[in-house]
Formats: C-alpha cells, structure tokens, sequence
C-alpha cells in the first residue's frame, strides 16, 4: 500500500512566504505578528513624533532633535499585531463521495491560508465538521502539526454549517479572519454557514472545490441516485435531454452560490481539483482575495 | 422441418422470467452522488428526471436474448430439414485398410468416422462395410443386422499389405446403390481420382508422416558359411537404396562371432529410431542353411588317387567327411546314404544323379593339348586360372546343346559342364594325374566349384523369402509412403452433417445454435462488453457506482 501524498510538496512551502492573508481589517486581537495597526504600538517600525509627555519612555526621546532644537520630542512606533485566522473544512459525506478529491482539494486550500499565517507570525485555529474539535496553532513550528491536522481529516456525516459552527465555534470571542472550506450542498441554503459567521463579526472566506464531475451529469440510463450523506435513493431516466438539463444545472447552480455570496461581500473562490495544481491554487487564492 | 424432441420447445417460456427481469431489473445503474439537491427541480430549473419504461435500447436487449432463447430451444428441439426419408437410404463404407493406415492412429480415425457415418445413417439403413487391403474384402453385408455390422467395424484391422484395392472396393461399393462413404489416409494412388467422383464422398484422414521402411531383401545361404544378406530400404526422401547387411546373417544376427550353422527364421529390424510405421521395419526371412555334402567317390578299388583325396580335404566344410565314402564301382549300389554328387575317378557308372567325371574323354586324342579357358563366368571356373594347367594328353569331350564349354582344347572341349538325363554333370575329358592340376593351387578350387555346382548353388542367389503369408508380404515403396496424395478433410466432416448428407434429412440445430450465440455476442458487444461499461462511467466522473 502507497504512503498518502503530502498535502503540500515540500518545495512549494517555501515560495508561500512571499504571500500573506489578505485582510481588509487587520484585527489586533493578539500581540506579535507583522501586521501593522491602526493605533501607534510598540513595533519597531517608525510611526511619528509627538511632544514629550511627562511619563513617556526616556527611551523613545530623539535626543538628535533636542540637541538641534532644544525641545523633547517622542519617537511613535506602528503597533504590529496578528491576526487569527480560523480555517473551517467541511468533511461532510458529499465532500468525500467520489474519490475524495473535494475533500482533498479544499484541504490543501485550507492548508496553503494556514501555513501563509503562521510564517506571519498569526495565530491559526483549526476546526472540520461535523463533529470536529477545535484545535489552534501558532508560529512555524506547528506547521507540520496543523497539516496533519488538515490532511488527517476523514469525511463522513450530513451537511449543517451553522450547526456546526455554532457547536464548534462555541466560547469563542474577538473578530477573526474565517477561511470555510465546502461545497456548500447544506440543505439550509449554501451562505447558511457564512452568514453566521458574519453574524459574530468576522471576516469570511468561502472556498469551494469544484470537481469536474460536479459540471457533468451521470450517464444515461436508468441510474439509481444515491445520495452520499444521507443514502436516499432516486430513480431517475436519464436521457440526452436530461443530461443537458443537468449540465446547465449544475453551472446555473454554481453562478447562483457565487452570487449569493458576492452579494454578502464574501470572497467566493472556485478551488480546483487537481492533484499537482498548487499554482493554480496560490493564482485562485491571489485572485479570489484571500492570499496578497 | 422436422421436430426430433418437440417438448425442448417448453424452453420457450424461460422468455417470461427474461421479459420480467428486463422490465424491473435491467440496466439499473446506481451511481452515489454528493448530494440530491443537485436533482431537484429548482436546480434543474424544470421538472426533475423520472424513471421510465423500458427504452429502445433495453428493448433491442430484450429482443437480442429472447431471440437467442428461441433459437436454443428450436435447436434442442433437434429441426432437420426435407422431412424423413421414406426409406432408410442404403449406405456402404469402405475402410482403407492397407499397411500404412497403421501409422499415426489413421486406422483408428477411420474407424471413428465410419462410427459417425453409421450413427447419421440410423438403425434402419442397410450398411455395407468393405475392408480395402490387398483385395476388396467385404466385411459385413447389407442384408446383416446393424449390430453385426457395428461388431465387424470394431474387429476390423488393417492388413500388412499394399495399397491398390481402394478403387476396387470404391467400384464395388458403388455398384450396389448405395451412397457410398471412402475413408482413407490418401496414400493409395488411386486416392486422387477417387476424390474427384461423384458417385462417392472420400474423407481423408491422414496427415503427411516421415517414414523409412524396408522395401525388399535377399538372402543367399551358403554351405560354406558366405551367407550374402541385401536389403532395399526407403528412405524418407523417397529414394531406394540397398544395404548389406550380410555382416548379421554371417555372425548368426546377434552379433556373436561365427558362422551361421542354421537359419530357419531371421529378423532383421531396420536400424534408426521408430517411425510412424513399424510394419516395415523389419523383415523375416526363413530358410536353411544347406547340409554339407556328401560325397561318393567312385574309383576302381575303392581307392582313389591320393592327388584326388587330398584335393576333397582341402574342400572344406563343404564336404561332410562322415557321410563321405569311396567306393568300388560295383559296391556304389550298396552304399547306406545316398550320396549328393559322384566323382567317378576312372570308372564308368551309369547314374542319374550329379557327378564329376574325371577321364572322360572320347573324342579325338591329343598330346600334350593346349588348355584354354571357355566360359570364364561360369560358377565352376570362379577362381581358376587355367593357364598354368599342363595336361600331357587328353581327348576331346562332346558338349551338347546347352552344355557350358570349361576348357577348349585345340580340336575341342575339354572340360563340359551341363545336365544329362536331368542331372548336372562336369565333364572333364583328361584324367588330371596326367596333367599339373594336382600340383596347382586351382585344383582344389575347381573341385570346390564342381561339386557345390552340381549339388545345385552357384546360380542366382535366392530370392528372399520375405514375411511369412500370415503377416503378409513385403510392403512396397509407394506403401511406404506416407505422404497423403489428397488433402486431408476428416476435420471438415462434420460427423452430423457430412453423415446426413450421406443419407437422411439435414439437421439445423448447429445454425441455430451458432445464431443464438451470435445474439448473445451482439448483446454482449453492446452491452456489456468491458469497453462499453467504461465507456459509460467514464462520461460520469466524479461519480462511483455503489456495489450492488
């Protein structure tokens, strides 16, 4: 039996450090990390100067300005934070159904935003649903820890974002930046997850595998449908015509969740399927906003 | 169209189960998908895909195998075309049994096709079998029943002998009336021109096979032991050579050293590695070496001259000394055994028995005559040089018609050889203590000669004896060969066609078998076939169809 392939090539970690997450609202939730504030801090990149104040660092004092101009002057520093990045996978049945490949590619999605964050410095939290335990990492020296985690994921269960958030996310206080990973088949509407996301404050990011079977209707025939998560079976008379109905199906379907979470404001990025694809992959996450 | 088991047409309603199962079972697909919503009616903007009746390309399933079903069981109902016939057509089969259908089992596939042939035929049909082997020989006759006629099939052999009765037996057979069957190994050279009749149908059962074998032979036994042994051989390139083998008749076959004393029965066996036909492989030969001669010689007195004695001794075991005598010409009557030859050494005995007479001379008288040799070739002058013979005086010899002149003198023969009153007789005119013969080295020679001469060898070797009548002669070198002239087609006599082509209606179970079978293989083409089954799941990717 052949070892699984790694999540990501070894090589390909090290061009991840010309990347960061994008986020439009840094948020300083934690100290460290290389993302400048909004309010001056105690980096170590220069901010301003401000009059001398009773109280400040003598150590902060430009003495070169007070010995050209005799006045005391503070130096300000910019506040460098990081941010928490949560990843969310969705390890449902119909993740899985297939050969894994959605499972698998919204991982290694998954896997590309953590290492990115913890090169920067930020704190990442891992959660899968269902069922799944939340778990956090923190520097470069849990990155093999959180790719295991991301890759040892095994699928199974029915389809509830908000549900699982909500069970999963429980306790959890301040913004953070959220990366939820799923093909979006909840049967509460496919932005149910995200929207209670956006409900606690956070930024969302919704990837979606699409696998080329996802475009491409069964063959025809008499086919029994089954579903993956719940096992209900259909049976349906799939026709020429049928086929072509399906196929303009599933695109109209996919238009239709990208839209939706357009209009919420969520980056929605199509992730592909392929093994080996991880260039594709960085240009998507580039391109859908969610890597800069 | 006859049915020969109607009930196989019951078969017939497994068609129900096939129909039932095509309407509920058939081509059911199951196929896990992520999710259902993917085929709900709001995501296919319209109404969801529903099942259906069957679909023209089930039906052309359906109607695939309910065509096979019917021709399998048309098939078991055993049809035969043209009805039955209003009488069991007559049938005759003749077998080829000459030698080289021994080889390679030839034989015993001939006997299975005339089994095929009979069984095709039917119990009813009279059959006549003919064994062609050396003459036509009929072995069971139209009018015996058909268990004589499967018991003298079953005894029936091929015999040792050469191949020519074909025709006669194909001739014979036709002349009956009835189809007539030939089976053959194609070795007989009539077998070409048999092929071509149309009053007959000739199945060749044989296959080209490398063969050597022993074609004819010779056998000269000898009393002084030169035994002469010659073989004629067919090699496998078809050529004919012949071999001495008098080195085994001389060491008494086995090797041993000696002389062969005896023979009654020799084998030879052909040396070389087996081939496809053993019958020729050896040879027998049967005989008896001749007893040494006895020998009366007839002298006055009973006492020979000692020239005479010493030249008998230095014979040999030509002689046999014990049954040997001389005698006085008035006590040759009374002598126990009966002597072979006669030396009448200077006595004048009527007899018809062969004798050597020395001093016979009475013709005109010569002194000291020239002597020439006559007939050199003769078996009596083998190894004699006259020309050192000096005789001192000697009359002439009369030769008669057909007498073979020996020795010529100037004014006529002195030495006759030929036959007097049925017996042979050497003649010499000079008495030979007038002469130097006793004292040459050719004396003993000619008396050697003389005396095995009259005793009757010296003439052209004996031909051989060959096999005993029982095992048959020798086979000859066309038997010998085992190349089929015709091509063989036993494998194309399909036995229940070819056997009711003979006689009775065709049968048509085989085609509708073979259509039943190109149904199932249409179906399975495009059906079911691994190429196809890929072909389809290869349109679906992402989906994987759930075990059954």
């Amino acid at each position: 039996v052949s070892a699984p392939a790694p999540l990501l090539p070894p090589g390909f970690l090290a061009r991840l450090a010309a990347y960061e997450p994008a986020s439009r609202r840094p948020s300083g939730v934690l100290p460290g990390g290389v993302h400048v504030g909004a309010r001056a801090g105690t980096g170590t990149l220069f901010r301003d100067y401000r009059p001398y104040v009773e109280g400040d660092d003598l150590r902060t004092v430009d003495w070169n300005v007070y010995a050209r101009h005799g006045s005391l002057v503070t130096k300000q520093f910019e506040a460098e934070e990081a941010v928490r990045i949560v990843l969310l996978l969705d390890a449902s049945g119909s993740m899985a159904s297939g050969n894994r490949e959605r499972l698998r590619a919204a991982a290694r999605a998954l896997a590309v935003l953590g290492a990115v964050a913890l090169g920067r410095g930020d704190a990442v939290e891992f959660l899968s649903l269902p069922g799944g335990r939340r778990r956090a990492f923190r520097g470069r020296a849990h990155l093999p820890a959180l790719l295991e985690a991301v890759g040892g994921v095994e699928a199974g269960g029915r389809t509830d974002l908000a549900a699982g958030f909500r069970a999963g996310l429980a306790g959890v206080r301040g913004r953070a930046l959220a990366a939820v990973a799923s093909d979006f088949l909840d049967p509460r509407g496919a932005t149910a997850g995200v929207d209670f996301l956006r409900r606690l404050g956070w930024e969302v990011r919704a990837l979606q595998p699409v696998a080329p079977a996802d475009l491409e209707p069964p063959p025809e025939g008499r086919i029994v449908l089954v579903d993956a998560e719940t096992g209900e079976e259909r049976l349906v008379e799939v026709t020429a015509a049928v086929r072509e109905a399906l196929r303009a199906g599933a695109a109209r379907r996919l238009a239709a969740v990208r839209g939706a979470f357009r209009a919420r404001g969520v980056p929605w990025v199509r992730i592909p399927t392929d093994e080996g694809s991880e260039g594709a992959l960085l240009a998507a996450l580039r391109r859908g906003g969610v890597l800069a | 169209l006859t049915l020969a088991h109607p009930a196989a047409l019951w078969l017939l309603a497994l068609a129900i189960p096939i129909v039932l199962f095509h309407l509920r079972m058939r081509r059911k697909v199951r196929v896990v998908v992520p999710s259902l919503l993917a085929f709900d009616a709001a995501a296919l903007g319209g109404a969801p895909p529903r099942a259906a009746g069957l679909r023209p390309r089930d039906l052309l399933a359906l109607l695939l195998e309910c065509g096979a079903l019917a021709c399998l069981s048309l098939a078991a109902a055993g049809p035969a075309r043209g009805g039955a016939p209003a009488a069991p057509r007559a049938l005759a089969i003749v077998l080829d049994g000459s030698a080289s259908t021994m080889a390679a089992g030839r034989f015993e596939e001939e006997r299975a096709l005339a089994r095929r042939a009979l069984d095709a035929a039917g119990p009813d049909a009279p059959v006549t079998l003919l064994l062609a082997a050396g003459t036509p020989r009929v072995l069971a006759a139209a009018t015996e029943p058909r268990g004589r006629v499967d018991a003298a099939l079953a005894a029936a052999r091929p015999l040792a002998v050469g191949a020519g009765a074909l025709a006669a037996a194909a001739d014979l057979a036709v002349a009956s009336g009835a189809e007539v069957l030939v089976l053959t190994d194609g070795c007989d050279a009539d077998a070409p021109a048999l092929a071509r009749r149309k009053d007959l149908r000739l199945v060749s059962v044989g296959r080209p096979e490398r063969n050597r074998g022993i074609v004819g032979g010779a056998i000269d036994l000898r009393r002084d032991g030169r035994h002469g042994l010659f073989l004629r051989v067919r090699e496998e390139d078809g050529t004919v050579k012949e071999v001495d083998r008098s080195d085994q008749v001389r060491s008494g076959g086995g090797g041993a050293p000696g002389l062969v004393k005896s023979v009654e029965t020799l084998s030879i066996r052909l040396d070389g590695p087996p081939d496809a036909l053993a019958v020729d492989d050896f040879i027998e030969f049967r005989g008896e070496v001749p007893s040494p001669l006895r020998v009366a010689v007839v002298a006055p007195g009973g006492r020979p001259e000692a020239w005479l004695a010493a030249a008998l001794e230095a014979c040999g075991p030509v002689l046999d000394p014990g049954a040997s005598a001389t005698v006085d010409p008035s006590a040759l009557a009374n002598l126990a055994a009966s002597p072979d030859v006669l030396v009448l050494a200077g006595a004048a005995v009527a007899t018809d028995r062969p004798c050597l007479v020395l001093g016979a001379g009475a013709g005109d008288a010569m002194e000291a005559p020239s002597v020439q040799a006559g007939e050199r070739l003769h078996p009596v002058m083998r190894g004699v040089d006259p020309a050192e013979w000096i005789v001192t005086k000697s009359r002439t010899v009369e030769a008669a018609a057909g007498d073979a002149v020996l020795l010529q003198g100037p004014k006529g023969p002195l030495a006759v050889a030929g036959k007097r009153d049925g017996a042979r007789r050497v003649v010499l005119a000079f008495d030979p203590g007038q002469s130097t013969l006793p004292l040459s080295g050719s004396w003993p020679v000619f008396l050697r000669n003389a005396l095995l001469w009259l005793s009757g060898e010296g003439g052209a070797p004996a031909a051989a004896a060959a096999r005993d009548p029982e095992k048959g002669p020798l086979l000859d070198a066309t038997e010998s060969d085992l190349v089929p002239r015709v091509p063989r087609d036993a494998d194309a006599f399909a036995p229940a066609a070819r056997a009711a082509a003979v006689s009775g209606p065709r049968p048509l179970a085989p085609l509708l078998a073979a259509l039943a079978a190109a149904f199932l293989l249409a179906e399975w083409t495009l059906f079911a076939a691994p190429g196809a089954a890929r072909r389809r799941r290869r349109e679906f990717l992402g989906a994987t169809p759930a075990p059954p």
